[in-house]
């Protein structure tokens, strides 16, 4: 019945605001791409403003834009980025006539921020960005940890965005685990985008163009997980001439290459870690053998375009991580790799319409085997996903804008775990202790997303996403709403409610994303469901500055935790627990995006519940990464030409630990002396001590060779405080110690940067 | 402005000190009971242990953890057995009644406060071996390490009956060596030099792993001395397996593996099958 009535209303909708707006025949439209005058890289979140006529947008991802209902004219188009010279252009409108025409930007300083205002307010009207959050990649690319500039790192620095540790880059995004987030790349799915066990991300920062975070009741185009979306645009490449970057660091180097290719460009990018080179040369004790560890990743991107209205675009993502171990009478072996490949065809059918098509394959993979002394294992999980997506985005009227596509997704899951010992053998040997199954998976979903202007005051968006789920036998049909009003000129209020679902399930150390594996919601577990209400005060105090005050309730239902004991896997409800989560909490950020002086104040104040029946004994508890109080400072202050430095400051609650009250000692037959355990008191009821860090970093531009160069210092930890990674009670000895493992120290890098 | 955001960010810096200190380390203690009972098929009923929890603010005392007065019985669906307490552990005083398989047994123990604890294990059924373990085994040559790969094997196979079985290996003499040997000697027993000297279980004489299998060969890592030991293989029923799993993973109880009420631990039982085998030195 719900069912019905969200259609119905989706349906009332569309044809009520049709209705309502008519398309006058006599006004004119202006639409095109924006692009770098150098490179003829297109440029998203470009703001486009008819001055006169009061309009404006902003381009898409594909560097897109679309202003309609001109009156005829003659008017000045401004068109400015972060980064790029402002531009002006005369452009005569005629009566029912539109203009396509494309806009070079040259690449600057710094630029005001007074006509982005007046845009961003525009383009609230075409699409209401709730949660969203937009950081420059010149601004990603400055947060660095061991020399590495992450993408994932750099999100964590906003409020609202948590991970388990300081050596994790998974994020924990408003109370949601890493895995309810969708993280794509150039439009498609990547499954475990991390490196290093989990350190920092595989995502090259220099192969990266823009970086868009949606914390949460992310519109209808979108699904499939539960708590927000990491929408990350690889480079296209420079359309004009061949060039290049080489960074050497202390974890990994990396060397990009760009340039034009018959009617379009491709781009080029690729990182190693050298970490095993640098073991070679050192001996090594035999005795006590290091493990070989290196990992790698390559971004690739090719671009052409077809006459003014069509482009199509092939993109291609590897990464991996191998460590081989020899000592003791045992090998082992761990590769853990992703591998995407995409295609994309968009077509512009006139200032009104705008298609997009996107097939992709998506793969990653995990494998461990091992021999002790003749004593062979064998874990090999996969999860393969060819996806085919499209949609039409309708510019129907100055006060409606509609977006409808669909996606498909075929999903191949492997999973073979074979401990017998032999992994020659075939199962009915061994009594089917090992695991050696594929499932294939169909899933299917619609969407629909209107966004109408009631007036100059409020707007809404209205969504609806339909899902079906083969495995499962599921149809779900959610409804997303968002609200806008602009309550004075500096303040507006936006208010967001959306269901939201979720097929694959994680299982996952959050220290250690080696394991991965991904699994389908099949007929022995439930949909995993989230609702989120938020409500966001975007206020502009001052020039230069952007606030952004949010309110969020999420309810989660059908969450998962891994059931770490579990001796069979036969069924998804064999390795995880089900239960139900709550998080709500406010955030607070401050944004400055221009100028000499750039970065953010965030604070986050956060509570999140759950409630499982196996675990503490069924009472509700709050997860590890439940923090409190979370505040982050970033800056970034460009002193001249040559220099530039920064700095993190961040402060948070301590993470919850389990604590314990008694202990008693546990012999199994025939042993002497056994082991102790500890009596848990209520899981995750303690806090660890606060923990705060201040990185500071610096960089230096120069010529080397006419070539230009930098070299940047930065600083994690400068102050060298060892946070607490886990707490636990060390009961080897009679007496019981509490125990602390530390993190990272101060740790001081330099990195080498020369552009060809 | 500026100011008024200062102020704002400031006092939300010292509420965020205020409110996220740190927890103390609790020291609310309660007492539980524990059980530790496993009945061996074709063997008498016996090491039935009782304790009780201490708590973690003092030395912990195995023996004074000892409940020496509980009354334990065990019913075997026929007769009703009083156990003794004796030298740590409670017993059935009449040593030639045997546990036998595919028998339900129930355990009830009374405590002098009044509390009761209870539980309930089916012992499995018996089996053989397939190939037994050999009676001499050599060590890696070289050096006194297990570094290099194995010149000897200790391939042993059993009957199939289930998913999970338990390998222990005890050292049977940590301390004689030669008099196991022909002719004999008068050399001794040593330990195993490893590279991981820190040894968490450095008492320890009887080492425990799971095997998803019914047949392995040797694991070296598993010896920590020379000399004679004994290997056995176990088939746990449900409640021993999964106390067996409370014993490898984690450091900390977890009641789901539980297998009575009233309290924590196991009532649990398995048939075994057991063998000798001498690993003999590859130096002095």
């Amino acid at each position: 019945m719900k069912k019905i009535f969200y259609i119905n209303l989706l349906l009332f909708f569309v044809f009520y605001t049709g209705k309502s707006n008519p398309a006058d025949p006599n006004l004119s439209g202006l639409s095109g791409y924006v692009v770098d005058s150098k490179t003829k890289e297109t440029l998203i979140a470009v703001s486009v403003y008819v001055k006169e006529a009061r309009k404006g947008a902003y381009t898409n991802k594909l560097g897109f834009f679309s202003i309609t209902n001109i009156p005829p004219g003659k008017y000045i188009v401004e068109i400015s980025f972060i980064g790029y010279d402002k531009k002006r252009d005369t452009i005569v409108f005629t009566k029912g006539s539109s203009v396509r025409k494309d806009f070079e930007l040259t690449p600057a300083s710094v630029i005001t921020d007074e006509v982005v205002v007046e845009v961003e307010r525009e383009n609230e009207k075409r699409e209401i960005s709730i949660s969203k959050v937009n950081i420059p990649v010149q601004q990603l690319k400055e947060i660095r940890i061991g020399g590495e500039a992450d993408v994932f790192r750099s999100l964590q620095y906003l409020p609202g965005v948590l991970t388990s540790s300081q050596i994790s880059s998974g994020l924990y995004i408003r109370g949601g685990s890493p895995d309810q987030n969708l993280v794509l790349v150039d439009g498609s799915t990547v499954y475990n985008p991390t490196h290093m066990f989990g350190f920092i991300s595989t995502f090259n920062a220099n192969a990266v163009k823009d970086v868009e975070l949606i914390k949460g009741g992310f519109p209808a185009e979108y699904g499939g997980r539960l708590s927000s979306v990491l929408n990350i645009t690889q480079k296209n490449g420079n359309h004009e001439e061949f060039e290049g970057m080489a960074t050497i660091g202390v974890i990994s180097s990396q060397m990009l290459v760009e340039g034009p290719l018959a009617e379009g460009s491709f781009f080029l990018a690729g990182r190693r870690t050298y970490l095993e080179l640098i073991k070679a040369v050192y001996p090594e004790d035999p005795n006590f053998p290091l493990p070989d560890f290196n990992f790698y990743d390559l971004n690739a991107k090719i671009t052409q375009d077809i006459g003014k209205n069509d482009k199509l675009f092939l993109s291609g993502f590897m990464s991996a991580d191998a460590l081989v171990y020899k000592g003791f009478g045992t090998t082992m072996n761990l590769d853990v790799g992703n591998k995407l490949l995409s295609f994309k065809w968009t077509h512009i059918f006139d200032e009104k319409l705008f298609s997009a098509l996107n097939i992709s394959g998506s793969n990653y993979i995990n494998n461990f085997n091992g021999d002790q002394s003749g004593y062979v294992f064998i874990i090999n999980n996969s999860i393969s996903d060819v996806t085919t997506k499209g949609s039409l985005e309708w510019f129907a009227s100055d006060n409606l804008t509609a977006k409808f596509g669909f996606e498909t997704n075929y999903y191949t899951y492997n999973y073979l775990q074979d401990f017998t010992g032999d992994t020659s053998s075939s199962v009915s040997d061994t009594f089917d202790v090992s695991t050696d199954m594929t499932v294939y998976q169909w899933t299917h979903s619609l969407f629909g997303q209107l966004n109408y202007n009631f007036n100059e005051l409020l707007s809404a968006q209205m969504g609806l996403r339909t899902s079906y789920w083969e495995l499962s036998k599921t149809t779900l049909i959610h409804p997303r709403l968002a609200l806008r009003y602009q309550m004075t000129e500096d303040l507006a209020i936006k208010i967001a409610w959306g269901l939201f679902d979720q097929n694959l399930r994680l299982a996952t150390q959050p220290d250690f994303t080696f394991f991965d594996t991904w699994l389908p919601t099949d007929q022995t577990v439930p949909a995993s469901v989230a609702e989120h209400y938020i409500m966001t005060f975007e206020i502009y105090p001052f020039e230069g500055y952007k606030l952004d005050f949010d309110v969020y309730y999420k309810k989660m239902n059908n969450i998962n935790e891994l059931n770490k004991k579990a001796l069979k896997g036969e069924v998804v409800s064999d390795v995880f627990f089900v239960g139900d989560g709550v998080s709500y909490g406010a955030e607070l950020f401050l944004q400055k995006s221009y100028g000499k002086l750039t970065g953010w104040l965030g604070y986050s104040l956060g509570y999140i519940y759950s409630k499982f029946d196996e675990l503490n004994n069924g009472n509700e508890f709050r997860p590890k990464y439940d923090r409190r109080h979370d505040l982050k400072i970033v800056g970034q202050y460009e002193i001249n030409d040559s220099w530039d430095v920064g700095a993190i400051f961040t402060f948070q609650s301590g993470q919850s630990y389990t604590g314990a009250t008694s202990r008693f000692q546990t012999r199994l037959p025939e042993q002497n002396y056994g082991r102790a355990k500890i009596i848990n008191s209520q899981l995750y009821g303690l806090r660890l001590p606060p923990s705060h860090q201040l990185n500071l970093n610096g960089s230096y531009k120069f010529k080397t060779f006419g070539l230009d160069s930098r070299v940047i210092l930065d600083v994690y930890n400068v102050y060298n405080r060892r946070d607490i990674w886990f707490r636990y009670y060390n009961t080897r000895e009679e007496t019981t110690t509490v125990e602390d493992v530390l993190l990272l120290p101060i740790i001081p890098t330099l990195s080498f940067e020369i552009k060809f | 402005m500026i100011l008024k955001i200062l102020n704002i960010a400031l006092f939300l810096f010292i509420l965020s000190v205020l409110t996220s200190c740190e927890d103390p380390v609790p020291f609310d203690y309660v007492e539980e009971k524990f059980v530790e009972a496993i009945l061996i098929v074709g063997e008498p009923i016996q090491n039935i242990v009782v304790m009780r929890t201490q708590p973690l603010t003092k030395e912990y005392n195995y023996d004074s953890s000892m409940v020496k007065d509980a009354v334990v019985m065990i019913n075997d669906g026929v007769n009703s057995l009083e156990l003794e307490y004796k030298d740590g552990s409670y017993y059935y005083p009449d040593t030639s009644y045997r546990v036998q398989p595919q028998t339900k047994y129930k355990l009830t123990i009374n405590f002098s406060d009044n509390k009761v604890l209870s539980g309930e294990t089916t012992t499995p059924k018996t089996f053989n071996w397939i190939i037994p373990p050999k009676k001499q085994l050599y060590f890696p040559s070289g050096r006194d390490s297990i570094t290099l790969p194995r010149v000897d094997s200790l391939d042993f196979e059993w009957e199939l009956l289930t998913i999970f079985y338990m390998i222990s290996v005890k050292c049977l003499d940590t301390l004689n060596y030669g008099i196991f040997l022909q002719p004999t000697t008068q050399e001794l027993n040593r330990r195993i030099s490893k590279r991981f000297s820190n040894d968490l279980r450095y008492r320890e004489l009887t080492i425990w792993t799971f095997i998803p299998s019914n047949k392995t060969p040797v694991l070296w890592n598993y010896f920590k001395w020379y000399g004679l030991h004994e290997v056995a293989i176990w088939n746990p029923d449900k409640n021993f397996l999964n106390w067996g799993l409370q014993y490898f993973v984690d450091s900390s109880y977890d009641p789901r593996l539980s297998s009575v009420k009233g309290g924590i631990g196991v009532f649990g039982s398995a048939s075994v099958i057991r063998d000798t085998t001498f690993l003999i030195k590859n130096q002095p």
